[in-house]
């Protein structure tokens, strides 16, 4: 298809490279340097859309940002995007894109039948209609959410990578316009760090779009020069398609670089998008401002766009909007739109300008012969897909009713100018409060509260003089403050714009009298200026309400083009002055970003780290599946052929019990502790004492929390008369180790120990079962022998021609082992031992064996240590140690830790002996019992035992150890069971321990 | 750990992934090379860095000055010792064999400080090339412009959810530190924030 919109030279975009799209099912083409809207008109296509309650047509009306009507549906599958604005997507071959809101096709919408009835459906009709009864919302809800819609999120796996940034800089420059490239500019040539971030694809900022000249060539020019330099020098980042999205405090800002999103896919090398966070030691922004639409009858009809919108489709991509048009304003930036239109070969049919008073702008507008019709306002538009024709009226002089003759002046697009409103989201953002500009009609940035300063446009220095100078200013201000005192200033080039000059504000277009037309404010959400004021009817009067109840400014444009006119008008219909109704809060980001660049590299496997031990790829090469436990993967047991799951654990738990197992312990929290006070440090951490602890043997240590509540446990090695290993649990190693620095750097001060993490430093090997010492004694120079190597003994050897430690400790009640080498010789050593103990039926047992294990001897781990559990509770009473003191040692003696009626650790056995005992159930007297009926208990683990052969467990229970051979009912109504257990000791197997000492 | 020779060679916590000569992204010319250094002797020291006998005793072993200013390293020849806190630092330097270099600094240093071997408890990479600082700004929110994070630059932070300590060799050339068992992690992170510059996998650094 032809481009019949395109005009045969000019424009800034790559002729020599066309390109071809789709939208909605139809084949365009168009050129390297188009956006999706610009291609789109220079094809004749303006009605891309429909609205998101009435479901009436609707064109393209900005050129940017600003877009509220074009939002598309981009790309297709897993690659679609929601809510693009038109003049925001950078054309590329093969981009496909399609309409929202509408069902079954864009031309005949079924839904376009709430347009019929708009004059039922006010604002908050939805609240007003649909809360009878209220039960039923829910159910109405769906509906009304999938009537409305704002397209459709991808429901595939997003097949590209976003990636984020971390920069850190002197200044931070806000938009890549004219005051912005001062700013940068200044800042640079004074040596600073800079970094200058713009929204499009090109620098440039509304120059792009003007036929404006600096120093006597045409600004443009002036732009490739400055962004020349500035590309050359070392200090400076340029981030074209990066959008400041986000002031926080700190001046920390975040940026949204849209590294691929211009490209057919971005998928492989290059990141889709990147999210940078910015830590800015000053901030200069330089955001520019956005044309406002006039609100009047039927504005939204497609073809109907901001005259600056007209100006940069005409100037920038040499597309003309239509082959005649009429230009409403009510400041100077109407004719001049309107002079580079006429000059695009557009007919300009009139410019009517609401101000009576003839302004010098028209000189030129007069000359090329445009009709100009001071005193007069366009109040209604003609057409439905397109517009046809402006109706026109003269105004009278105070500017409240329309006198004379009704004219229709026909055209196939129109313009508003209805004046600009400076950026200030970034500047609201940063915690700044806004003033009130009457001339300019548009809050401007205050005092500043973080250290920025606004430049050019987003502060009201309305022409390109001025945007120039104010960008200089800022950016001598920024670099000073930053620190370059000896910074020179950069004089702004001379500039022949001079700005919109006096404006008159006109929130709402009078009506003939009679007449009903709705007045769109805010075009995404379809509100007109009769909701507002019916908001303000209601009973509305805080702008934060009326914007929740009416929808105004919501939405993924959030108001940017239809705050200011929707406020005015709140503000007149409740017969306050704008100020005094104030605006909106401008909440981060400026325009949305997407959850996959906010999540970055964060997804997937990268979502939470992965500890691996060294014996991880072993353990995966001989069919483990693994279980998570914290960051670590554990192996949960070894798979044989021909096995299911409770085969290998069973065997696995067996085997250690009779032959000997292997396990991996790697992930035990290990804490090396060194110092003079060593000893002492120890002594006040745990609850038993730990000076008189030989060199060469390791003892059982509980710790509490300043609550007297147990916090961790584990075994303290002793190395050297000032040398200590600890070890802790898996789970609390970090908190363990945070919580002995936070002793040792604040309240002991004092204390010359020095404690560092050695977890990863060794590889650990439980080797466990009554052959273990015949299979150590195979592989180490250490005298294993019972007399030699004593329970709770330590010694240092080689280990298979390693160098390691052996510590004689059992968590599964045999005799068993913990070997420790350093972590690369982990899997030489582990091994070895399976090699070297073939014959003795060694097998590697995983963590569901070891849980069995266990709970076979009792032995507490997270299930009991559960935060809520003294040491009393579980067995260690006899521990507490009376000849010194320890932390938590005070709180024993709070009544709640000295109740006869606390829990207490104890063993349960199935009284079937078929049942398992459900994990996490409560124990009761009686299932049937009335409700609220007494807790006695909960169960902490549960397993079969296959060495006991029976279903056993272990519970905290009230006075638990009094009630051996009691019944309860362990009661589960998550899972739905109820089973009957009888008390006993925690010390199911082997109760005497005659296995671990043999 | 006992000062004793061993003839068993020592495994990578990359073995599972590292492929000498693998490249990623289709830059001509890769922006980073990624390598593990290893085998490395590392060993952490504290004590008081105004107490002569401790910091003579770490200069004595190492070959290095003891570091005081704040995210600061000291090398001499392909050794370092590495400032992590006011009273730590991490001494490294090519593989030793084992518990000699730790040895030398009990030795050296007797009482005035706690001496210990993590030769095995971290993974070392090496980046290296014109991009090798970008890849880096995508980790740790710290300041690692060239300006700020020169040679002889060290820093401790957060980089993919794991606790890293980077040092700076040369301008285009850095050290990433950190725990073995999170080492396959943040390898293939590094390899995949690598991509867009285009990178390759190279030898080991023994040195």
């Amino acid at each position: 298809m032809s481009q019949t919109f395109r005009m045969p030279e000019g424009g800034l975009i790559d002729r020599a490279k066309p390109v071809t799209f789709k939208f909605n099912g139809v084949r365009y083409n168009g050129f390297e340097g188009d956006t999706l809207a610009s291609a789109l008109l220079a094809n004749g296509v303006h009605f891309v859309g429909r609205s998101f309650k009435y479901h009436r047509p609707r064109g393209i009306l900005g050129a940017g940002a600003e877009e509220a009507n074009a939002m598309v549906q981009l790309r297709e599958g897993a690659r679609t995007e929601p809510n693009v604005r038109a003049g925001q997507i950078d054309l590329f071959d093969g981009l496909t894109a399609a309409s929202q809101n509408c069902w079954p096709s864009l031309n005949f919408d079924l839904q376009s039948v709430n347009n019929l009835f708009k004059r039922l459906l006010p604002a908050g009709f939805y609240y007003k209609t649909f809360k009878w009864p209220l039960s039923m919302w829910l159910t109405y809800e769906h509906v009304i959410r999938n009537a409305a819609g704002m397209g459709k999120s991808a429901v595939k796996k997003d097949p590209d990578r976003y990636e984020r940034m971390n920069a850190f800089c002197d200044v931070l420059v806000a938009g890549g316009g004219p005051a912005g490239l001062m700013a940068a500019l200044t800042a640079a040539r004074a040596g600073a760090r800079v970094i200058l971030a713009e929204e499009t694809a090109a620098f440039g900022g509304h120059l792009k779009g003007r036929r404006y000249r600096i120093v006597g060539r045409s600004a443009m020019d002036w732009v490739r020069e400055t962004i020349a330099e500035l590309d050359g020098m070392a200090n400076v980042t340029l981030l074209p398609r990066t959008t400041v999205a986000s002031y926080y405090d700190h001046n920390m800002l975040v940026l949204n670089q849209h590294t691929g999103d211009h490209l057919p896919t971005a998928a492989g090398d290059t990141p889709r998008q990147k999210v940078w966070k910015v830590w800015a030691t000053e901030v200069v922004l330089a955001t520019g401002s956005i044309e406002r639409p006039m609100v009047f009858g039927n504005n939204d009809r497609p073809g109907i766009m901001l005259a600056s919108a007209a100006q940069a489709y005409v100037n920038q991509f040499a597309v003309k909007p239509g082959c005649c048009t009429v230009v409403f304003t009510n400041n100077d930036s109407g004719y001049e739109a309107a002079v580079d239109l006429f000059n695009a070969g557009i007919e300009v049919a009139a410019i009517v300008d609401n101000r009576h008073e003839r302004s010098a702008a028209a000189d030129a507008a007069e000359g090329v012969g445009i009709e100009i019709l001071n005193g007069h306002v366009v109040y209604n538009a003609t057409g439905s897909k397109r517009v046809t024709g402006a109706e026109v009226m003269a105004l009278d002089y105070e500017g409240e009713t329309l006198t004379g003759e009704h004219r229709t002046i026909a055209c196939d697009f129109l313009c508003m100018a209805g004046g600009w409103t400076p950026s200030v989201h970034l500047f609201s953002q940063s915690r700044g409060k806004t003033l009130w500009d009457e001339g300019l009609a548009a809050f401007l940035p205050g005092e500043s509260f973080q250290r920025e300063r606004s430049a050019g446009a987003c502060r009201g220095s309305m022409g390109l003089a001025s945007c120039l100078r104010d960008g200089a200013a800022a950016g001598l201000d920024a670099v000073k403050a930053a620190g370059f005192g000896s910074a020179s200033s950069v004089e702004a080039p001379v500039a022949d714009d001079h700005g919109p000059g006096a404006l008159r504000a006109m929130w709402k277009v009078p009506l003939p009298p009679h007449t009903h037309l709705k007045q769109f404010v805010d075009f995404q959400n379809d509100v007109a200026a009769t909701d507002i004021e019916l908001a303000a009817r209601e009973g509305y009067r805080s702008v934060e309400h009326t914007k929740r109840y009416t929808t105004l400014g919501m939405g993924t444009d959030q108001g940017k083009t239809s705050n200011i006119n929707g406020l005015a008008i709140l503000a007149g219909a409740l017969g306050k002055p704008i100020p005094d109704v104030g605006h909106t809060t401008f909440r981060p980001p400026y325009t949305a970003i997407t959850f996959g660049a906010i999540a970055g590299q964060e997804r997937g496997h990268h979502f939470a780290p992965t500890r691996r031990t060294p014996l991880h790829d072993w353990h995966a090469e001989n069919g483990a599946p693994f279980v998570p436990a914290g960051y670590w993967l554990r192996a949960q047991y070894y798979l044989r052929d021909g096995e299911g799951m409770w085969d290998a654990i069973y065997r696995e738990t067996v085997n250690v019990r009779t032959n000997v197992g292997l396990c991996d312990v790697s992930p035990l929290g290990k804490i090396d502790i060194q110092g003079k006070d060593a000893a002492e440090f120890l002594n006040r951490i745990y609850i038993n004492g730990f000076a008189k602890l030989a060199v060469g043997k390791a003892r059982y240590g509980v710790m509490l929390r300043e609550d007297g509540v147990v916090f961790d446990d584990g075994t303290t090695s002793r190395l050297g008369e000032n040398h200590f290993m600890m070890t802790t649990t898996t789970a609390k190693a970090a908190a363990v180790l945070q919580h002995m620095e936070y002793l040792l750097d604040v309240v002991w001060p004092e204390l010359d120990v020095h404690i560092v993490s050695v977890t990863e430093e060794w590889c650990g090997i439980a080797v466990a079962g009554p052959k273990s010492r015949e299979l150590l004694s195979r592989i180490t120079d250490i005298d294993m022998s019972n007399d030699a190597f004593e329970f709770m003994g330590v010694r240092e050897g080689q280990i298979a021609d390693v160098p390691g430690r052996i510590y004689r400790i059992s968590f599964s009640g045999e005799l068993a082992y913990e070997v420790g080498v350093p972590a690369d010789w982990g899997r030489h050593v582990w091994e070895t031992l399976m090699a070297k103990g073939e014959d003795l039926g060694v097998q590697p047992y995983g963590m569901e064996a070891m849980g069995i294990l266990r709970i076979e001897k009792g032995h507490v781990t997270g299930g009991e240590l559960n935060g809520r559990t003294s040491a009393g509770d579980l067995g260690f009473g006899g521990m507490l140690s009376s000849k010194k003191p320890f932390i938590g040692q005070r709180s024993l003696s709070k009544p709640a830790m000295t109740d006869p009626e606390r829990k207490m650790l104890v063993g349960l056995k199935s009284v079937d002996g078929k049942s398992r005992i459900p994990r996490g159930g409560q124990l009761v007297e009686s299932p049937g019992a009335q409700l609220p009926m007494e807790m006695h208990g909960e169960v902490t683990a549960n397993c079969y035992s296959p060495n006991l052969k029976e279903f056993i467990g272990l519970g905290i229970v009230k006075r638990g150890p009094e009630r051996h051979g009691e019944r309860l009912w362990a009661v589960s109504p998550i899972t739905n069971q109820c089973v009957e257990v009888e008390i006993c000791s925690p010390h199911m197997f082997d109760p005497e321990g005659e296995r671990l000492r043999g | 750990m006992a000062n004793s020779a061993t003839a068993i060679e020592r495994r990578s916590g990359l073995a599972a992934v590292y492929e000498v000569g693998a490249t990623g992204g289709s830059a001509e010319k890769p922006g980073v090379t990624l390598a593990e250094r290893r085998p490395l002797s590392i060993v952490h020291v504290a004590g008081d860095p105004d107490t002569a006998a401790f910091a003579d005793g770490v200069r004595s072993a190492t070959g290095c000055a003891l570091p005081t200013n704040a995210n600061t390293m000291n090398r001499s020849g392909n050794d370092a010792v590495i400032w992590l806190a006011p009273t730590r630092w991490l001494c490294v330097s090519p593989d030793q064999g084992p518990g000699v270099l730790e040895g030398a600094l009990r030795v050296a240093c007797g009482d005035a400080g706690a001496v210990i071997d993590v030769s095995h408890g971290r993974t070392v990479t090496r980046l290296s090339g014109p991009n090798a600082r970008d890849v880096l700004m995508k980790g740790p929110p710290v300041d690692l412009h060239a300006s700020v994070f020169a040679p002889g630059s060290a820093v401790q932070s957060n980089m993919a959810h794991c606790g890293v300590l980077i040092t700076c060799i040369d301008e285009d050339t850095f050290d990433l530190y950190c725990f073995r068992a999170f080492g396959q992690h943040m390898w293939e992170w590094l390899c995949e924030a690598s991509l867009e510059y285009g990178y390759e996998v190279g030898e080991t650094v023994g040195i």
